[in-house]
């Protein structure tokens, strides 16, 4: 699974990691809701849409992301951002589209699992 | 999709190895630029900016070589490194690399050769349609005529025609004369003759083999159906070439063969050599000629002139068992009703305990595979000790290469190598270093194939074995190779990167050579040793037996004797003819007053 964010900046140690394993869950589910995206604008949109709360070691998007060309989830082709620069965009496939769910599910099954047991103690 | 897609995807990654690692740092750039520059409109330092923009990324160099990772070629690519580092190495010590490849081409070679002969002999299936659903009745591949009451392994023909009528298990049966026919006969009207190996079948032959002709028609059944008046051959595809040049326009010409003239109908397909491994016909006869196609059998009518290898193709569903008990009830059956059965006490004993075995047709009859299955099975084990003894050598010649360069390795070691990273380089040039020698071994082989084949050949008619590289024996040389590879590679770069890393650094070569003798380099060097005497002793032995073999007393002065073989069907004379005694008489005489020539005699074999 992709390597995942261990760091804390001294300045935003309030933030904290990504859970192991949900990296891929979260790019899939960044570019469904947002479409085309590079990936500053991936680890922006994570951020942010976390209330800054997840910080993604922002490099770490990059092996996933090529993890997720090689599995035909994701498709990249190279655009122009608003500045008016060269930037790599991704958009999401058919199959990213159904990997989502799989994601999705597997998420909420151990999600469930986990506060269940934590309800019970 | 799915798998196929993802590889194809790979592929083209590998293709475009340099685009891709350009796109990788222009998009990680961008991304470090943009963050620096929202870092900047908060207000700090540039520089700071720059510092957290890239606390942020992580460690660039790990995350591209991470993403690099992802598409799974680096170990491609560390082999590449490691091959081409390899290639130098070797280059830097010739004299070494010069004898472990020789030993090699010659260890991998000789098994190659060995192998090859094993291969076409023993292991090939017939070039035949499913192959698997021959049979053939009886288990000994005999050659010959025999009168015996009951026997299980020759048939006759009048045998056969009931065999084929009344069996209930096989879709076609076909009789094969248990000899080829070696005739001396004319090509249409040339002058010389040529010696012509006919093989004489029943009609339906080919059909039961699944085999059509590549030019013209195969024989049948009617060619087959009565005695004497069937004047057709299907010539091979050899023979074709070598007698027509491979003419397009073949048929129609003329095989005179004794004193009748065959008309060709066709040419069997270029893959075909018969159904005996080692015994290619050139020609096939049906054998309603028998009588007529020197020398002469009279097998055609005889009920009890048994000659012939009956084969069966199983129909489909049917066991081999169930073909075995169908076979074991007509057999005696048949065998009562000739109205010339000698039915004796003795006979009729015979008879009862007479059990016809079926034995898988799918690789062919052959003489060759009874003379040397047990030879060469056990070249194949000597050659396998060749080898092993090679590789104990280049395991030797390797580990004295390592010590040498033990400073090497572990100033390697000490800047981080891992030890499994240098293992695998060392154990990548030895794969480079067997695999050349396997190249080099095949050539190796080719010669020694045609030296062999030369050797088991009487005189000048080469035994038609088809022992040319194919991909079964390139597999198997592969396979070799790279065994062998890990066979002497393995200890040597083990035992090479087991460094006291200080030790090997501070005094360079002279330490290692102290310890140079270590107990492995003893156990090779011992075991090279033995393996060879065992090799030795067992070479001496062979060689006294073949000149033992060759001073056996013949009872005769072998000294200047000369032989000489005449064939005399060619005159189409009759045996017991008067004129052929004539004949040899003259011959007699005229040779007896040559000059130089003390002595000159007849005799008769057949």
């Amino acid at each position: 699974m992709a390597a995942l964010i261990r760091r804390k900046p001294d300045s935003d140690s309030d933030r904290d990691e990504i859970p192991p394993g949900t990296l891929y869950l979260l790019i899939l589910k960044t570019l469904a809701i947002r479409g085309r995206l590079h990936g500053y604008e991936i680890a922006e949109s994570i951020q942010s849409c976390s209330d800054d709360v997840l910080q993604v070691e922002e490099g770490s998007l990059y092996p996933a992301l090529q993890r997720m060309l090689i599995k035909g989830w994701v498709r990249a082709e190279w655009g122009v951002t608003a500045g008016n620069r060269r930037a790599r965009y991704y958009t999401l496939t058919r199959d990213g589209q159904k990997q989502l769910g799989i994601e999705v599910s597997q998420f909420q099954r151990v999600m469930g699992a986990i506060s269940r047991i934590i309800q019970t103690a | 999709m799915g798998l196929v897609g993802e590889l194809r995807r790979r592929l083209t990654m590998l293709l475009h190895r340099a685009r891709f690692q350009r796109d990788l740092d222009e998009e990680m750039r961008l991304h470090l630029e943009l963050r620096r520059e929202q870092q900047v409109t908060s207000g700090i330092t540039p520089e700071a900016a720059r510092q957290s923009a890239q606390r942020r990324f992580g460690n660039l160099t790990r995350l591209k070589e991470t993403s690099y990772r992802a598409w799974g070629w680096d170990w491609l690519e560390g082999f590449v490194q490691d091959a081409a580092f390899g290639v130098r190495s070797m280059l830097r010590s010739p004299a070494i690399t010069l004898v472990a490849l020789i030993s090699l081409a010659v260890g991998i070679g000789a098994n190659t050769a060995i192998f090859s002969f094993l291969d076409a002999m023993m292991l090939r299936s017939l070039p035949v349609k499913n192959p698997q659903q021959l049979v053939k009745l009886g288990n000994e591949d005999w050659g010959g005529i025999t009168d015996e009451f009951a026997c299980t392994e020759l048939y006759s023909y009048p045998f056969y025609r009931q065999f084929q009528r009344k069996n209930a298990v096989f879709s076609n049966t076909a009789a094969i004369f248990s000899m080829v026919n070696d005739v001396h006969g004319f090509v249409d009207d040339r002058q010389d003759s040529e010696m012509i190996h006919v093989q004489t079948v029943s009609g339906t032959y080919f059909q039961t083999l699944g085999v059509g002709a590549q030019i013209g028609r195969t024989l049948n059944d009617g060619d087959d159906s009565s005695e004497g008046d069937h004047p057709v051959v299907v010539i091979s595809d050899g023979f074709w070439k070598r007698a027509f040049g491979g003419d397009r326009s073949v048929l129609g010409h003329k095989l005179k063969l004794g004193a009748v003239i065959f008309d060709v109908v066709g040419v069997a397909p270029t893959e075909f050599f018969g159904n005996k491994v080692g015994a290619t016909p050139d020609a096939w006869a049906p054998l309603s000629m028998s009588r007529s196609l020197p020398p002469d059998w009279a097998v055609y009518n005889q009920n009890f002139s048994e000659s012939l290898d009956i084969v069966g193709r199983l129909k489909p569903g049917v066991s081999v068992e169930q073909a075995t008990a169908n076979v074991n009830v007509l057999f005696p059956q048949i065998l009562r009703s000739f109205p010339d059965a000698k039915l004796t006490q003795e006979n009729l004993a015979r008879l009862a305990r007479a059990h016809v075995p079926l034995e898988s047709m799918a690789r062919g009859l052959s003489d060759l595979r009874n003379a040397y299955s047990e030879s060469l099975n056990i070249l194949m084990a000597i050659v396998a000790l060749v080898l092993l003894i090679a590789c104990a050598n280049i395991a030797n010649l390797l580990l004295a290469r390592s010590t040498a360069r033990a400073r090497e390795l572990a100033l390697r070691q000490a800047l981080g190598a891992r030890r499994m990273r240098i293992i695998r380089q060392l154990l990548t040039e030895s794969l480079l270093l067997a695999l050349t020698g396997g190249a080099l071994g095949i050539g190796f082989a080719v010669v020694a194939n045609r030296l062999l084949l030369k050797m088991i050949s009487e005189g000048s008619d080469t035994v038609p074995l088809d022992v040319s590289l194919n991909e079964r024996l390139l597999v198997f040389t592969f396979a070799i190779t790279v065994c062998t590879a890990l066979l002497f590679g393995t200890l040597p770069a083990l035992r090479a990167t087991r460094l006291r890393l200080v030790d090997n650094l501070k005094s360079g070569r002279g330490a290692s050579s102290a310890a140079g003798r270590t107990p492995m380099a003893k156990i090779l060097v011992v075991s090279q040793v033995a393996l060879s005497l065992v090799l030795m002793v067992g070479a001496c032995l062979f060689l006294r037996t073949l000149v033992n073999l060759n001073r056996v007393d013949a009872g005769f002065n072998k000294e200047h004797v000369l032989r000489l073989d005449i064939d005399s069907a060619i005159t189409g004379y009759k045996d017991g003819d008067p004129r052929i005694t004539t004949l040899f008489q003259q011959i007699e005489n005229r040779v007896s007053v040559l000059p130089g020539v003390q002595a000159a005699s007849v005799g008769r074999h057949k």
